[in-house]
């Protein structure tokens, strides 16, 4: 699987074209380009509507650690395997950092 | 006494399994003794309740009588009506803005209107093949114009016999980037049927009546509870009454979201000239599911063929004409290369693809 080079300050994006549905807790992505479906369970689905092309992993993480009573460094690990694997599966972009 | 087939038994299982109201220990018995698990998901999917069938059996805390692979291929068929129709509802939002824009209104059929009035109680539970919508007819050509101009494009089509003229119809292919490979159908209605003879003389009168629901945060008109049940049944004798469970179901799950006043309901169907539709539709789901008639309920003359007499006249010989046996290739070609269709064309397209295939069919199997 090819690696993307995110770090905690990479800003993920929802790739044009994805289409996304939360049902009960899980999300539910579709990529039309390939027919691929994919469905995230509650952290993961967590994680993908804090997605605003603006939040960067660092932060998500940090609602996701408030969230889910998590430690940090966990939910950060966590986080950057989930959308590494995201990206790696086009279904996210990362954005560039102003900063 | 004859033994039910492999197929009725997954049947009157697949009936009792999707309207798991009160779960019957028999129904769970069934179930545990089930084997033949690839013929039972084929018809489930054949019959449009694959998504359902899964719903309910974890609405109920039954998944886990099915073996785990079991439990996995069920997931999949919701998950995959999910996404299939969050693709479908994008795009839906998408054309309510056009549309509202210019001013143009617009009423939801089928499948689409039964997910947004909460009908299904999840988007992931209805199966959509496309997405209807009716128009007044002053509204074709501009809707049309409008959603060519914004990526839509219109599926040509050849010249249709005569016998159609007063069924002008659209049948839109979605064409965006994203779904290149996942297309996406819309038709544009402007008539309830095809057949002039069949619905509301002027569709006018069914704007009155309609209803609005919000769903995803968009505000859609769709018809009422009576008249989605007319047309739903008007719909399966167009069939045939070769019909999907799906479509039995939507009525089913109609009547229990609203009980009909019977006798207003049968003279609107008297006046759409779909009595008999009606009332073989409330026999076939009386057949097979729970629903309380009141008891002076029409009793139904029930020949299957005084209603195919009644809803399939011959082919006029114009029809008959177009799709003799060598101008089906010709046909085919027309339909996959023809590139122009600025054109007032006056035909049900749905039933020129079911004609073409059917005749596809023979030619193949000749």
């Amino acid at each position: 699987m090819k690696k993307t080079g995110s770090d905690l300050s990479s800003i993920p994006e929802i790739s044009p074209g994805i289409a996304f549905r939360i049902i009960e807790g899980e999300a539910v992505l579709v990529n039309p380009e390939n027919k691929m479906i994919y469905v995230l369970n509650h952290t993961g689905a967590f994680a993908w509507r804090k997605i605003d092309g603006k939040s960067n992993i660092q932060k998500i993480a940090q609602a996701l650690s408030l969230e889910y009573q998590a430690e940090i460094s966990k939910a950060e690990n966590d986080l950057l395997e989930l959308f590494e694997g995201l990206a790696t599966r086009d279904l996210i972009s990362w954005q560039k950092s102003n900063s | 006494m004859k033994t039910p087939s492999a197929f009725d038994q997954v049947i009157n299982l697949l009936w009792k399994l999707s309207c798991l109201e009160d779960p019957e220990s028999d129904i769970l018995d069934k179930i545990t003794a089930h084997t033949d698990w690839n013929n039972f998901w084929k018809i489930c999917s054949d019959q449009g309740v694959a998504p359902l069938v899964y719903y309910q059996l974890k609405k109920h805390g039954f998944l886990d009588l099915l073996p785990p692979e079991e439990r996995e291929r069920g997931a999949r068929f919701y998950y995959a009506t999910v996404a299939q129709n969050a693709l479908f509802f994008d795009e839906l939002k998408r054309i309510d803005q056009i549309l509202s824009q210019k001013k143009i209104p617009y009423l939801l059929l089928k499948g689409t209107a039964l997910i947004v009035s909460g009908i299904y109680p999840d988007p992931g539970l209805r199966p959509l093949a496309d997405i209807d919508f009716l128009v007044r007819e002053k509204d074709i050509l501009p809707a049309l114009k409008i959603l060519t101009a914004n990526g839509f494009r219109h599926l040509p089509v050849p010249n249709f016999p005569p016998g159609f003229k007063n069924a002008p119809e659209y049948f839109l292919e979605f064409k965006q980037n994203r779904t290149e490979s996942v297309p996406l159908y819309f038709d544009l209605h402007s008539r309830l049927s095809a057949h002039s003879r069949f619905g509301p003389d002027n569709p006018e009168e069914l704007w009155p009546r309609s209803g609005s629901s919000a769903f995803e945060g968009v505000s859609y008109q769709t018809l009422s509870v009576p008249d989605s049940i007319l047309f739903s049944s008007l719909h399966l004798a167009i069939h045939r009454f070769q019909a999907r469970m799906i479509w039995l179901l939507d009525i089913k799950f109609l009547l229990d979201r609203q009980t009909p006043d019977w006798l207003e309901l049968i003279r609107r169907a008297h006046k759409w000239n779909c009595t008999y539709p009606l009332l073989f539709t409330i026999k076939l789901i009386t057949a097979n599911l729970s629903l309380h008639l009141p008891d002076d309920f029409p009793k139904i003359p029930l020949s299957r063929d005084l209603i195919f007499s009644r809803m399939t006249r011959k082919p006029s010989p114009h029809l008959v004409e177009s799709y003799r046996r060598d101008r089906v290739r010709q046909l085919l070609i027309d339909l996959s290369t023809q590139e122009s269709f600025p054109r007032f064309i006056r035909f049900s397209s749905k039933y020129l693809r079911f004609r073409v295939e059917r005749l596809l069919y023979r030619e193949i199997n000749r």
